[in-house]
């Protein structure tokens, strides 16, 4: 039978410069089916408890799907993963772009890799064949730099180069792994973990194409999205990008302003989607942004990807490192009270040349504004620099600091809840973190069961995990269709934390989890607003796999089975309920707007915590999977890998 | 009575591009915001605000001179 997947995952050990193919069954990829959950299967059976994360013991997996490379939206992403230097716990994201199809057309579903080269090293593969070359001479090269070079040493310019920045080479605890210099597996900190291995980058070049079940039917269900496109949720997204949805998060009150201390911002509109479409995207001022100013990944009509061009003014950005998403215009826009859009831009070119998340980046920052504007952060601390809400030179030029560990930028390149106990001084009454993880650009005190991901989540903060509140609250309406697969037909009080929502945001948890191993956009596929729904993505693993029988069932059981190995890794690694917390900020209320005076309230978090866990079927006591649960799930060999109790 | 209305993102092109959204509409007495999306044949998921202030209620009648913004956009992302 014709198969979507290469049957083949890469082993490198950096440390002794040797390789092992692997080449599992079919029914390793149906247990798994690839992305994170596949990634989990690897890092529990290889990673020793208490290991350090940027030792040589920790494992880096990049691992694709049984769909990736098919030719339809949503498809061409990967998971890195690997134990997190930010949280301690277990570390995992999602990047998009060409390298993800392009790793699979090369011939590997999925690199493991462990140890540490004595050396820089990068690893090129090339159909099939591999090898390690020395990367001495890209060590310390900006991505856009680093990318060119080995393009041209290989002779390919079609070489996909996925690669760390001098940020992952200083180990800047939210490093993150990018690709076409602006495609991130941005959070938990992967790219400190590879820099830490001396592997700057891997470059891949092939032309085997998966080799699709039912070709016809694929070119249907692609043929849908782009018809369906213009009509669909995400029209606006795609033309606009993500920040689109300021507006919106500005109006509702959930757009966190002030290092979340407010959820609106006076000046949202000079930083929103609209406003960075008319002035900032290459070719806007001839009125060619749609063609020139949008970009995309592999076979995806939707074309979401920001392209700026600035050529005048105190911010000049290089089209080459992309343009923010509503995640980079918060963080280092409204969070900070900035403004100054062309900044916010700098900003983001900075993170993809030096290679940096921008949530956690941007968070960090927004954490030192605000301790700086309560005074309990002097010109002394800051190396001069005058961090007062709305600065944007200083936003811009800290930004830079914490990209080359400078000053005071070394101290927040290790995350804002380490530079927050290395200052004391009271200023971890304004952390945003969760298990050490600053948290993205939506809002736990609006979206409630926010509250319960973020807390959670084995990940850290994380706004990918679930669908957010208002698909059950008041847009119910929409939806209704889709969600009544998932087994929800009640619409929701606003910011109610009611045991449905918490039902739903269980179920809406899992399907995130299995798009996260499907490696899917949660743009074009998801549960609600998305252009394809969970009838179409059942249809999409059947007609690229040829697995006739797969069911919306068996994918919620693939992501719940990813969940519960994260969380019994964690486990492992001590972690229980006493670490789900929230940042005590939370249970303040909010100032301004519509969700003035919105706060938190412990005993309802905790409620809807032991709620929570039952409906994971974990132990609510401690948060964490039983040896039942595990067996359940076909995960017996990990309840045995723990000594877990029958 | 005139109601001063602007639209944003993907909604704005509903209006001819040189009018970036803004236009000032001639409503009948008792007019909704469901009048406002019905005249433009929005069906879609929406947030609004009336005066600067959020309105979940689109049934909720409109007064001279009201400043209303619709905004697409997802719930997610």
């Amino acid at each position: 039978m014709a198969r979507s997947y290469n049957g083949k995952i890469l082993h490198v050990d950096l440390t002794n410069g040797e390789f092992r193919v692997e080449e599992p069954g079919e029914g390793f990829y149906r247990k798994y089916m690839g992305g994170s959950a596949l990634a989990m299967h690897y890092l529990l059976k290889e990673i020793p408890p208490a290991a350090d994360p940027l030792g040589p013991e920790n494992v880096l997996v990049l691992a694709l799907s049984v769909l990736t490379g098919a030719a339809i939206s949503g498809q061409s992403r990967m998971t890195a993963a690997a134990k997190s230097p930010l949280t301690g716990a277990i570390g995992d994201s999602q990047g998009g772009g060409f390298f993800p199809a392009e790793l699979k057309f090369a011939g590997f579903d999925a690199i493991v890799i462990k140890g540490k080269a004595e050396k820089p090293v990068y690893l090129w593969i090339n159909d099939g064949r591999y090898e390690l070359r020395d990367a001495s001479h890209l060590w310390g090269a900006i991505t856009g730099e680093a990318e060119a070079t080995i393009k041209e040493e290989l002779g390919d310019d079609k070489v996909e180069v996925l690669q760390i920045g001098p940020a992952g080479e200083a180990a800047v605890r939210f490093a993150g792994i990018f690709s076409m210099s602006n495609r991130a597996n941005g959070r938990t900190g992967m790219g400190a973990v590879m820099g830490s291995k001396k592997l700057k980058a891997v470059a891949v070049r092939g032309k085997k194409r998966p080799k699709v079940a039912d070709k016809a039917g694929l070119s249907q269900l692609a043929k849908w999205g782009v018809d369906n496109l213009d009509d669909s949720d995400i029209a606006g997204l795609a033309k606009y990008g993500t920040a689109e949805t300021t507006g919106s998060n500005q109006t509702s009150g959930t757009l966190p302003t002030y290092n979340f201390n407010s959820g609106v911002f006076d000046h949202w509109e000079s930083i929103d989607g609209t406003t960075m479409y008319d002035t900032v995207l290459r070719g806007a001022a001839e009125g060619k942004q749609d063609r020139i100013g949008r970009d995309t990944c592999y076979a995806c009509t939707v074309r979401c990807k920001r392209v700026v061009e600035i050529t005048k003014g105190p911010y000049q950005v290089d089209p080459h490192y992309g343009g923010p998403e509503y995640e980079t215009t918060s963080t280092f826009g409204n969070y900070c009270a900035i403004d100054d859009l062309p900044a916010i831009c700098k900003a983001n070119e900075i993170c993809n040349k030096y290679g940096m998340d921008t949530i956690s980046c941007g968070a960090t920052i927004s954490w030192a504004f605000e301790a700086f504007n309560e005074g309990k952060l002097t010109l002394e601390d800051t190396d001069g620099l005058d961090l007062t809400w709305g600065n944007a030179e200083s936003m811009v030029k800290l930004t830079e600091k914490i990209a080359k560990r400078d000053g005071f930028g070394d101290i927040l390149a290790e995350g804002s809840e380490r530079a927050a106990r290395k200052i004391g001084r009271g200023t971890e009454a304004y952390l945003i973190t969760f298990k050490g993880q600053e948290a993205p650009a939506h809002m736990p005190r609006v979206k409630r069961s926010l509250a319960i991901i973020y807390a959670t989540n084995p990940f850290g903060a994380d706004h990918q995990s679930h669908e957010h509140d208002p698909a059950i609250e008041g847009d119910f309406e929409f939806y209704t269709e889709r969600l009544a697969l998932l087994g929800f037909s009640e619409e929701q009080e606003p910011r109610s934390l009611s045991d449905e929502k918490i039902r739903f945001t269980v179920a809406s948890q899992r399907m995130y989890s299995a798009m996260d191993s499907l490696n899917l956009c949660q743009f074009v596929y998801g549960p609600a607003w998305q252009l394809y729904g969970p009838a179409d993505m059942v249809e999409l693993v059947k007609t690229v796999t040829g697995w006739e029988d797969v069911s919306l069932d068996e994918l919620q059981r693939v992501g719940e089975r990813r969940l519960n190995m994260m969380r019994t890794f964690n486990a492992r690694e001590g972690l229980d309920r006493k670490d789900d917390v929230l940042p005590q900020k939370l249970f303040k209320p909010l100032k301004g707007g519509v969700s003035d005076g919105w706060k938190l309230e412990r005993d309802e978090i905790e409620s809807a915590l032991d709620k929570y866990f039952e409906f994971c079927g974990w132990d609510v006591k401690t948060g964490n999977p039983t040896r039942a649960k595990l067996e359940e799930l076909d995960l017996g060999w990990v309840a045995d890998q723990l000594g877990m109790d029958g | 009575m005139k109601v001063h209305l602007q639209l944003y993102s993907i909604l704005r092109e509903k209006l001819p591009p040189e009018a970036k959204g803004k236009v000032i509409l001639q409503l009948e007495e008792g007019a909704t915001i469901d009048s406002i999306l019905q005249e433009f044949d929005i069906e879609r998921r929406v947030v609004v605000s009336v005066n600067g202030k959020y309105e979940p209620d689109t049934s909720r009648q409109l007064r001279d001179g009201d400043q209303i913004k619709i905004f697409a956009g997802i719930s997610g992302g």
